[in-house]
C-alpha cells in the first residue's frame, strides 16, 4: 500500500466525521496542484471572484433626516502647532440636501461575482492635521492598510478588531508610512490614536468587492452585480445599520435609497 | 477524536498549505477546575474579566475573549505563546491584583490552567504565535542611557508624550486614556519599576518596547526603532528607578540644624536630612473605601532647629488638580502623647483621642491645621501656625511645611525632642476623584527629633567609664579581701 493511498483511506472517514461535526472544518484542498498565485491570499471563504458579464447596478442615496447634529469641537491641548487649537469633528456629515457621507453600503450575502481585487490595490489612511483622512476605508481581506503620517509628530495606529489580530504601533514623525498586517477576516474595525484621543476612523475588512463608502452627497453605486436578489447592509458609525433586500436584473439598474 | 483531528492536520500538511481553521483547542478538565477555583472570581466564568470581585480593581482583570495579552514575547498584536501565558500566571503582575500563582499551584496545575485560558479566544485555534527575535543584551553604559534619553524625549520615539519628560506618567497625552476595553488607564510611572506589569529590568523593558502592551495604549516600536535603539531606550528607562520597592526606615530622623530652617524644597540644607520612604494604601477601614489609590508612596525628609520642625515631602502625581476635586496631602500626629505606645486610631483619629492634621489643599494652595476624631470629623483648629509652600513639576509635588515645636494652642501636639513621636501621612489624587477620607493613607510611623548636641551632653561618657572602672576596682578588692586565705581557718 503506497503512502498516497494510505492517506486517502485515512482521510475519507476523517473528512466525513469533520463534515458531520458542523462545517467548521477546513474544506479539503481539492486541487493540490493549484499554484499559490493568488495575489490576495487567502481566498475569502465562500466568495468566488471571476468575470461578470451582463451584470447589473445598484445605486442610490443615503440621507439623514434626523435632528441637526452639531459638530463636536475639541479643544486641542497638545501638538497645537500641528493640530491647531480646535478640531471640529463631524460625527454625522451631510450636505445641504441631507445626503449622508461616510456610510458603508455593502452586499452581505453574495457568493460569486467580480474579483475582490476590484476594490483596488492601495488602501491608505492618512493622518493630517491630527485627523484621519478618509474616516472610513474599505480594505479587502488578504490586503493590508497603509497608514501615512503627514503630520510629522507622534501618532500611534491602534486597532481593536475581534477576529483579526489587533495592531498598536508607534508612528513617530520620522516614520512617514506604516503598513499593517493583512486582514484575514471580514469585520468592521475601529482605528484610533491614543496620543490624540479624538482621532477615530473605521476600517471595513470586506470579503467581497461589493462594498462602497457613500460620497459627500450620500450617493453610492455598486456595479457588475450578477443578476439576483441580495441583502444590502447600510452602516454608519453613529447612526447604526439598515438592511434591504434588493433584486438586480441583468444589465439593469436598481435604485435603493435609505434614510437614517 | 483527537487522533482524527491530528490525522486531518497531517493530511492537510501533506497536501500543501494548511487551511486557516485548525481543530478547536481542547479545554482540559483539570484546567477548568483550577480556573473555577482560582481565577473565576476576578476573570469571570466566561473569561470576560467581569468576575464578582472585578469591579473594585484597577487595572481590571483581563478579558480573555479576544486574545489580547499585554505581557508577551510575540510581535505586536499576536497571541502570547504557551510559555508567555505560563510565565505571567506563574509570576503574577506587579502593581495589580494578579498574584504569582507559581507559589500556590503545582507545575501541572499551572500548565493546565494556561491551556484552559486559550479556550476563551477562538484566535488560538487558528493562529500560531512565535516569539519575536531578541537581540542579545549589549550591556548598559552611559552612552546607551544617554542615547535612550534622547530617543525618549526626542522626535524619534516621543515616549515623553505619554510618560512625561521625567518618566512619571504625566505627559501631555496622559489624561483621558482608555484601554481597549473602555476602562480608564494611565501611562506607567517609569520611576517605580517595581510596579511594572511585566517586571523590571532592561530585558523585560526591551520586550515591552518591541511588542507593545496589547489592549493598552502602549504601542510597539519594533517597526520604527532598531534593536540597538530599543536597547538604548530600555537601558534609559531602566535607569529611572530601582527594581525593588524601597523599604521604609525604622523611623524618620529629623536632624537638628542651627539657625533658620529651609523654606524651599530646593534648599541645599535638605541634603542633611535622609529621605525616608513611606508607602501608602487605599483607605479601606471606613466608608467610602478606596480600593485603587493612585498615590502609592511619599518620600519624607525632616529637619528641626530646637524651636521649629520642618518637613519636606515628595510624591508623584500625574495630574495637578486644583478644581472641584483638588489634590491634597495631610500629615498626621496624635494630638497628645500617651504612655505605653498608646496612639489614636490612624484613620483620622477616634472619639476622645484626636489627631492633629497638617493639611495642604491644591484648590486653595494653603495649609490648614485640623483636628479630627474619626472619619468625617475634621475641623480647623483654633489657631493656625503652619508655614509652607508646594511646587509641582513634571508629575511630582514637593511640599515644605514648618510649625513651632511648642505652641499656645491647647489642641496642638507639643512636639518633644529625643522621643519617638507617631506620624502618618495621607494623600489625595483629585483626578481619580479621591475626596474627603477616601484617599490613600499609611499607618503610624515614628519621627525622632535629634537631641541638642553639647559638650556637656557627652561628658557622661568618660564619667561613666571612670565610674565603671572604680566600681570594678572596688569589687575586685572586695573579692580579694574576702577570699579565704590559703592555709587559713
Amino acid at each position: 500500500m503506497n503512502r498516497t493511498l494510505l492517506l486517502r483511506l485515512v482521510a475519507l472517514p476523517v473528512l466525513v466525521v469533520l463534515a458531520a461535526c458542523g462545517g467548521a472544518a477546513p474544506e479539503p484542498t481539492a486541487a493540490p496542484t493549484q499554484p499559490a498565485a493568488a495575489t490576495l491570499p487567502p481566498a475569502p471563504e465562500g466568495y468566488q471572484g471571476g468575470a461578470v458579464t451582463d451584470g447589473g447596478t445598484i445605486t442610490g442615496t443615503v440621507s439623514y433626516a434626523g435632528p441637526a447634529v452639531e459638530p463636536e469641537v475639541v479643544t486641542v491641548d497638545k501638538d497645537n502647532e500641528v493640530c491647531g487649537d480646535t478640531i471640529e469633528l463631524m460625527p454625522v456629515q451631510t450636505d445641504s440636501a441631507g445626503g449622508l457621507a461616510n456610510a458603508v453600503v455593502r452586499i452581505t450575502d453574495i457568493s460569486s461575482g467580480k474579483p475582490l481585487s476590484e476594490l483596488g490595490s492601495d488602501f491608505v489612511l492618512d493622518q493630517r492635521g491630527c485627523v484621519y483622512s478618509p474616516t472610513v476605508v474599505i480594505v479587502p481581506v488578504g490586503a493590508a492598510l497603509t497608514v501615512l503620517n503627514s503630520d510629522g509628530i507622534l501618532h500611534n495606529v491602534h486597532t481593536t478588531p475581534f477576529d483579526n489580530p489587533p495592531l498598536n504601533v508607534a508612528q513617530p514623525g520620522t516614520q512617514a508610512e506604516i503598513t499593517s498586517d493583512e486582514f484575514t477576516f471580514p469585520e468592521v474595525i475601529a482605528v484610533g490614536c491614543d496620543v490624540h484621543q479624538w482621532m477615530h476612523a473605521t476600517v471595513v475588512a470586506a470579503d467581497n468587492p461589493y462594498a462602497v463608502v457613500t460620497g459627500a452627497d450620500g450617493s453610492f453605486t455598486l456595479t457588475d452585480v450578477p443578476a439576483g436578489t441580495y441583502r444590502i447592509e447600510i452602516w454608519h458609525q453613529e447612526l447604526g445599520t439598515q438592511t434591504f433586500d434588493v433584486t438586480v436584473e441583468a444589465g439593469g439598474t436598481t435604485t435603493q435609497d435609505a434614510e437614517f | 477524536m483527537v487522533g482524527l483531528i491530528l490525522s486531518a492536520a497531517g493530511l492537510a500538511a501533506a497536501r500543501g498549505p494548511l487551511p486557516a481553521r485548525p481543530a478547536p483547542a481542547l479545554q482540559p478538565a483539570a484546567g477548568e477546575a483550577v480556573y473555577q477555583e482560582r481565577c473565576e472570581i476576578c476573570h469571570g466564568t466566561a473569561g470576560d474579566g467581569n468576575g464578582a470581585a472585578a469591579a473594585n480593581m484597577d487595572p481590571r482583570p483581563r478579558d480573555f475573549r479576544r486574545g489580547w495579552y499585554k505581557i508577551r514575547g510575540t510581535a505586536n498584536g499576536q497571541l502570547p505563546t504557551d510559555a508567555d501565558l505560563l510565565a505571567i500566571i506563574t509570576n503574577g503582575m506587579p502593581g495589580t491584583t494578579m498574584p504569582a500563582w507559581g507559589e500556590i499551584l503545582s507545575p501541572e496545575e499551572l500548565q493546565a490552567v494556561a491551556g484552559y485560558l486559550k479556550g476563551f479566544s477562538r484566535r488560538f485555534e487558528r493562529e500560531t504565535p512565535e516569539p519575536v527575535p531578541v537581540a542579545p543584551a549589549p550591556g548598559s553604559s552611559e552612552e546607551r542611557i544617554g542615547g535612550g534619553s534622547l530617543l525618549f524625549s526626542g522626535a524619534q520615539a516621543e515616549c515623553a508624550k505619554c510618560h512625561g519628560i521625567a518618566g512619571r506618567g504625566d505627559g501631555p497625552s496622559a489624561g483621558e486614556l482608555v484601554d481597549d476595553f473602555g476602562q480608564p488607564i494611565v501611562p506607567a510611572d517609569l520611576t517605580t519599576p517595581w510596579s511594572f506589569r511585566g517586571g523590571p529590568g532592561a530585558s523585560d523593558i526591551y520586550l515591552r518596547l518591541k511588542t507593545g502592551l496589547t489592549g493598552s495604549p502602549m504601542p510597539s516600536y519594533a517597526e520604527v526603532l532598531s534593536d540597538d535603539q530599543l536597547w538604548d531606550l530600555a537601558y534609559f528607562v531602566d535607569s529611572l528607578g530601582e527594581d525593588q520597592a524601597p523599604q521604609p526606615q525604622p523611623f524618620i530622623l529629623a536632624a537638628r540644624v542651627e539657625g533658620p530652617l529651609p523654606t524651599t524644597a530646593a534648599d541645599a540644607a535638605w541634603q542633611q536630612a535622609e529621605a525616608s520612604y513611606y508607602p501608602l494604601v487605599g483607605q479601606l477601614m471606613r466608608e467610602p473605601r478606596n480600593f485603587t489609590p493612585r498615590i502609592q508612596e511619599i518620600w519624607v525628609r525632616a529637619l528641626h532647629n530646637g524651636s521649629e520642625l520642618s518637613l519636606r515631602l515628595e510624591w508623584n502625581d500625574r495630574f495637578a488638580d486644583q478644581g472641584q476635586s483638588p489634590d491634597s496631602l495631610a500629615i498626621e500626629f496624635p494630638a497628645e502623647l500617651f504612655e505605653n505606645d498608646e496612639r489614636p486610631y490612624f484613620v483620622f483619629g477616634e472619639p476622645g483621642k484626636p489627631v492633629n492634621l497638617w493639611v495642604w489643599d491644591a484648590g486653595s494652595n494653603a495649609f490648614e491645621e485640623q483636628s479630627s476624631e474619626g472619619v468625617g470629623s475634621r475641623v480647623a483648629q483654633p489657631s493656625q501656625g503652619l508655614t509652607g509652600q508646594v511646587e509641582y513639576e513634571a508629575g511630582q509635588y514637593t511640599l515644605v511645611v514648618a510649625r513651632s515645636l511648642v505652641t499656645t494652642d491647647l489642641t496642638d501636639l507639643q512636639i518633644p525632642q529625643g522621643e519617638f513621636v507617631p506620624i502618618a501621612f495621607a494623600a489625595w489624587d483629585g483626578a481619580s476623584g479621591e475626596q474627603a477620607e477616601s484617599g490613600a493613607i499609611g499607618t503610624w510611623q515614628a519621627i525622632y527629633l535629634e537631641q541638642p548636641v553639647s559638650l556637656l551632653g557627652y561628658a557622661w561618657v568618660p564619667a561613666a567609664v571612670l565610674a565603671a572602672a572604680g566600681l570594678e576596682l572596688g569589687i575586685a578588692r572586695r573579692v580579694r579581701n574576702s577570699a579565704p586565705k590559703p592555709g587559713g581557718s
